[in-house]
């Protein structure tokens, strides 16, 4: 079964805004840095 | 356990295996590039899609060049994915008008959809609207199929060819993973699931007036096509909160069935294929034999567990001739249901028709250690192709290490590179499970989340981190996982497991590929027969157990001696 939690509740829009940013650059950078790994694995 | 739960399961897995084969052999012809019987109306939209996006199909990528432009693929299906959500409450389908997800929410579920784990922190049918649904996460769950797809081609290329610097090409693969293989038999599956009475609408809700005579609205959507991909696809993302045990998603036992043979059906013919493109079936088939082997001793310890049921209930003088039926559906019984639980979570799949957090002890530790296996039993579409290929070669490397032989597989020989790249896969696993499950069992914030104390509640937070690197999707649902802590560590955990695993494998294609093959000797280590094999299991088996015995001693284990001892929490 899936977990089901609690939702968060509304948060200002700025606040909501910087969130955005903050998560969209975790995963973007997420998958840049698996980019840069891919790069080292080829040195190996 | 009855003889007739026994020929049921052994019925399903029959069905599989015999529905695999010819889709193996198609498949294998679809990413050959030969002609099969869908070419004729395919192959003008194959050359439409690369027409538009500026493919040259008969140019082909090396391991790194077809690594990254996976890489900016799904880097691009996060964003799509997650803006998606963000936006829901502006777009239209929303029939329900569901406010926008939150930002960890849509930022752990894109991460979730992307890297065909579809862990679903939250409830389907009251949290995405419908266009959310079938534009981003059904999507998703083909796009991710097809990586994992195109990755275990790749992997296959490496060793049919000799001397080769290259590995087929990304687009192409995807595309025809897509178009060949997923649309269609999700199309006939799909159809399928209508005909058992899966609902396939676009409307919100039905409203019914209960027996108390109060209304009730009742979540309506397009499950069966969902359905259909999220079995194929090893994704279990389901439509309802409560996945495959919904009756609307599952509602009778031709359902369930239907559900756990399309489950198992594309990553077992997957072995099929890659035994036909080396040019030696067997290969393939002792893959598949000991992926087997270990699926169905796990079947059997969920089935004996679960018809053991709860001594403490016993003896409390509940009537348990029907075994442990908490969290479980009655029309499913206990074999099909103990069949489900260990083809979930020996697939990456993660759907769920029984609750793993109501499993006993020994239960729910057979699930749990068939994550952190590896999910190569039989593993996800591709991922546990080359999962199991990578222990085989980690296999054929002791084997030669005990004879003092140069290894060999398929007559590529292993040398100390792939070995440093097998083991920087291997070894992830193990340290981005037990490291993130143990930051989460000593943080006060973390721990809050656990539905039960002592040993259970460790076994609740070890599942969801063993599902997440393993890109199941599953969890012992006891665990609120709708925090920040863990919409953010599971997505970084997701992330992880698919991609950081999946990269060292590709680099290892790419050094076998060029390795030139040379022909078998009376000196070289059959990789086709029963000790090959035997040798196999065991190494997964030692592999996972000096890995995991500690952590899973802590937790499902002693609860189950805990349990005898009339202890609980």
């Amino acid at each position: 079964m899936r977990s089901q939690g609690n939702l968060s509740s509304a948060t200002p829009q700025w606040r909501s805004g910087m969130l955005d940013l903050v998560f969209l650059a975790l995963g973007s950078g997420g998958f840049a840095l698996l980019g840069a790994y891919a790069m080292l694995c080829d040195r190996l | 356990m009855t003889l007739i739960g026994w020929l049921q399961i052994a019925l399903v897995l029959g069905a599989v295996v015999a529905g695999a084969w010819p889709l193996g052999n198609y498949m294998a012809r679809v990413f050959q590039g030969e002609k099969t019987w869908l070419s004729a109306v395919l192959r003008p939209v194959e050359r439409v899609f690369y027409s538009a996006a500026g493919i040259r199909a008969e140019k082909e990528q090396s391991w790194l060049s077809y690594a990254l432009a996976m890489l900016v693929f799904n880097g691009a299906g996060f964003l799509l994915l997650y803006g998606l959500m963000r936006l829901q409450a502006m777009m239209p389908l929303n029939p329900r008008g569901f406010a926008s997800v939150t930002p960890d929410l849509a930022f752990n579920t894109a991460i979730s959809f992307v890297t065909n784990t579809n862990w679903q922190a939250y409830g389907g049918e009251t949290t995405m609207s419908h266009l959310v649904q079938m534009a981003g996460l059904t999507v998703q769950n083909f796009l991710s199929a097809a990586t994992g797809i195109s990755f275990a081609l790749a992997v296959t290329r490496a060793f049919a060819r000799s001397s080769a610097q290259t590995l087929g090409n990304f687009w192409v693969d995807m595309t025809r993973a897509t178009l060949y293989v997923l649309l269609p038999l999700s199309l006939v599956v799909a159809i399928a699931f209508a005909l058992t009475g899966v609902p396939q609408t676009l409307a919100g809700s039905v409203e019914v007036t209960t027996l108390e005579g109060t209304k009730q609205a009742i979540a309506l959507g397009p499950v069966a096509s969902q359905e259909a991909i999220k079995q194929l696809g090893t994704n279990g993302g389901g439509f309802f909160n409560v996945n495959a045990a919904h009756p609307f998603e599952n509602p009778n036992t031709w359902s369930n069935m239907l559900s756990i043979w399309s489950m198992l059906l594309v990553s077992t013919a997957l072995t099929f294929t890659f035994g036909h493109m080396v040019g030696d079936r067997r290969q393939g088939m002792a893959l598949l034999a000991a992926m087997y082997v270990l699926l169905v001793a796990a079947t059997g310890v969920v089935y004996w567990a679960e018809t053991s049921a709860n001594p403490l209930l016993a003896r409390a003088g509940v009537d348990i001739t029907a075994g442990n039926m908490e969290g479980k559906e009655i029309r499913f019984g206990q074999a099909l249901s103990a069949l489900y639980v260990a083809a979930t979570t020996g697939l990456s799949c993660g759907a769920v028709n029984t609750m793993h957090d109501s499993l006993m002890p020994l239960g729910g530790l057979a699930p749990l250690l068939l994550m952190q296996l590896g999910e190569i039993l039989p593993g996800g579409v591709g991922s546990g192709l080359y999962g199991m290929i990578v222990v085989a070669l980690l296999t054929v490397f002791i084997a030669g290490l005990m004879v003092g032989r140069t290894p060999e597989y398929l007559g590529k020989k292993i040398e100390a590179r792939e070995m440093k790249l097998a083991m920087l896969a291997l070894l992830f696993l193990p340290l981005a499970i037990l490291g993130f499950s143990a930051a989460a069992a000593m943080l006060p914030f973390a721990l809050e989340s656990r539905a039960n104390l002592g040993p259970h509640g460790l076994s609740e937070i070890l599942y969801a981190y063993s599902s997440a690197v393993g890109n199941n999707g599953s969890a012992f649902a006891g665990l609120n996982a709708n925090t920040p802590w863990y919409n953010i560590t599971l997505g970084i955990a997701m992330l992880l497991g698919r991609f950081a695993y999946v990269v060292p494998v590709m680099a290892i294609a790419g050094a076998v590929a060029a390795k030139k093959k040379v022909p078998a000797s009376s000196g070289t280590f059959p990789t086709d027969g029963a000790l090959f094999v035997g040798l196999l299991i065991s190494v997964i088996l030692i592999l996972g157990g000096l890995q995991f015995f500690p952590a899973l001693a802590l937790g499902p284990i002693v609860e189950h001696f805990l349990m005898h001892a009339s202890k609980t929490f």
